[in-house]
C-alpha cells in the first residue's frame, strides 16, 4: 500500500497542489469573488535542505538537528506560543491527522517546533503549549541568534517582533512547515492553508519517500 | 477519485461549508434593513493564555456597503479585529480600526487571515461553551450572534 501511495503522491503532486489551491480558492469564493493567494502544498525543493544546528529541547538536552532528523520524517516549523491563529492551526492540523493514521506511520514522524520568542517561551511553557496538540511534538528554544542562525539553514526569514499598543507584541513570522525526508533532507514545504486532510495524504507518502 | 482528489474534495467542502454556512445571528430591529447577516461564527478555546481568536462571515445583501466599527463582549475586556498579512512566506499581524463589508458581498474572518482577538478574558473559554457577541456596524447598528467554542483542533 504505502508504495501504490508514493506513486499516487509523486504522480499527482502537482495536480494536488492545483486542487488544493482550487479548493481555498472556491471556498473563499463560493458566496463571493476574492482574491486569494493560492496555496501549494508540497512544494519540492530544487536543492534540498542539509541543515546543522543544535538547539535545546525543552528537557534542556541538546538537540542535533542533523543527527536527529535522520531516521524518521520530520516536520519543523518555527513560531511562538502566544501566536493567536497560525501557530496552533499548523500544530492541531498536523497533531490531528498524526492520531488518524495508522500508529505505524505516525510513529515514523517527528514534529519539531522551534520558537521564535525565546525571551518569552521558556521551555516549560513551550513544553506546555506543544502538549496540548501531542506530547511527543519536540520543542526547541536558543538565543536569538541560534534561532535565526538555524532559521537561515532552512531559509526561513527572522521573525520580527511587531509590538501592540498596550506594550505586548505579537511576532511576524514563517507560515511554513518543512518537511524532511528520512535521509534528513529538507525537500517538501506547507504553507499555512494545509488542512488535517492534506496532512494525512500528505504523511503517508513522506514517510515511504525513497531516493529516486 | 485518486487519493489526492479525496483530499482536496475533503478540503473543499469544509472551506466551502466554512464560507457558506447557516445564520447565527437574527438581526435586531435597527439592522434588518441593512441586509447585514452574520454567520459561521466559532470561537477557539485559548491553548495557554487568556486570549481567544473569533471567525465569522459576514454578509451584506444591501445596496449600501457598511462598515464593521467595534466588537463588543461581555467576556472579554477588549476585542480587536486583526489580519494577518501575508508577505511571501511570512504573516505579519496588523490591527484593524474597522472592516468595510461592500454592498451586495461577504467579508471572511478565518484563520491565516482576518480574525476578532477577544482579549483580557473575564472567564475561561472553554470548548463546548456558547458566547454571545455583539458586532456594530456603522450603518446597520448592532448584531448578536451565538458563538460556539471548538478546540484548534476541531476547526473546520
Amino acid at each position: 500500500m504505502s508504495i501504490s501511495l508514493t506513486q499516487v503522491s509523486h504522480a499527482t503532486r502537482r495536480q494536488r497542489s492545483l486542487a488544493a489551491a482550487a479548493a481555498i480558492v472556491v471556498g473563499l469564493a463560493a458566496c463571493q469573488e476574492q482574491q486569494v493567494q493560492p496555496v501549494e502544498l508540497g512544494a519540492k525543493l530544487h536543492n534540498p535542505l542539509y541543515p546543522e544546528f543544535q538547539l535545546t529541547d525543552t528537557e534542556g538536552q541538546v538537540f542535533d538537528f542533523a543527527t536527529e532528523s535522520k531516521g524518521s520524517v520530520t516536520l519543523l516549523f518555527f513560531g511562538y506560543t502566544r501566536c493567536p491563529d497560525v501557530c496552533p492551526v499548523h500544530m492541531a492540523t498536523i497533531a490531528g491527522a498524526l492520531k488518524k493514521l495508522p500508529h505505524r506511520i505516525a510513529s515514523q514522524v517527528q514534529v519539531v517546533f522551534v520558537t521564535t520568542d525565546p525571551d518569552r517561551d521558556t521551555p516549560e511553557r513551550i513544553r506546555e503549549w506543544l502538549d496540548h496538540f501531542d506530547t511527543e511534538f519536540i520543542g526547541l528554544t536558543g538565543t536569538e541568534e541560534e534561532i535565526a542562525a538555524a532559521g537561515r539553514q532552512v531559509k526561513i526569514a527572522p521573525a520580527v517582533k511587531e509590538p501592540l499598543e498596550d506594550g505586548d507584541y505579537l511576532m511576524g513570522h514563517s507560515a511554513r512547515v518543512i518537511a524532511f525526508t528520512a535521509d534528513g533532507a529538507g525537500r517538501y514545504l506547507y504553507p499555512f492553508g494545509t488542512r488535517q486532510a492534506d496532512w494525512a495524504a500528505e504523511i503517508p507518502a513522506l514517510v515511504a519517500w525513497r531516493p529516486e | 477519485m485518486t487519493l489526492a482528489g479525496r483530499a482536496a474534495a475533503t478540503g473543499l467542502a469544509a472551506i466551502a461549508a466554512w464560507a457558506c454556512g447557516g445564520q447565527d445571528a437574527v438581526p435586531r430591529a435597527d439592522s434588518a434593513d441593512a441586509g447585514l447577516t452574520i454567520s459561521q461564527t466559532i470561537a477557539v478555546e485559548p491553548v495557554l493564555d487568556d486570549v481567544a481568536a473569533l471567525y465569522l462571515t459576514i454578509r451584506n445583501g444591501g445596496a449600501e456597503e457598511d462598515t464593521l466599527v467595534a466588537v463588543q463582549t461581555a467576556i472579554a475586556g477588549r476585542a480587536e479585529i486583526h489580519d494577518q498579512v501575508r508577505d511571501g512566506e511570512m504573516v505579519h499581524m496588523r490591527p484593524r480600526e474597522q472592516v468595510i463589508v461592500p454592498a451586495d458581498d461577504a467579508v471572511v474572518f478565518a484563520p491565516g487571515g482576518l480574525h476578532v482577538m477577544l482579549m483580557e478574558l473575564t472567564a475561561p473559554i472553554v470548548a463546548g461553551d456558547t458566547l454571545v457577541v455583539d458586532f456594530l456596524f456603522a450603518r446597520g447598528g448592532s448584531l448578536t450572534a451565538r458563538v460556539p467554542v471548538v478546540s484548534y483542533g476541531d476547526l473546520p
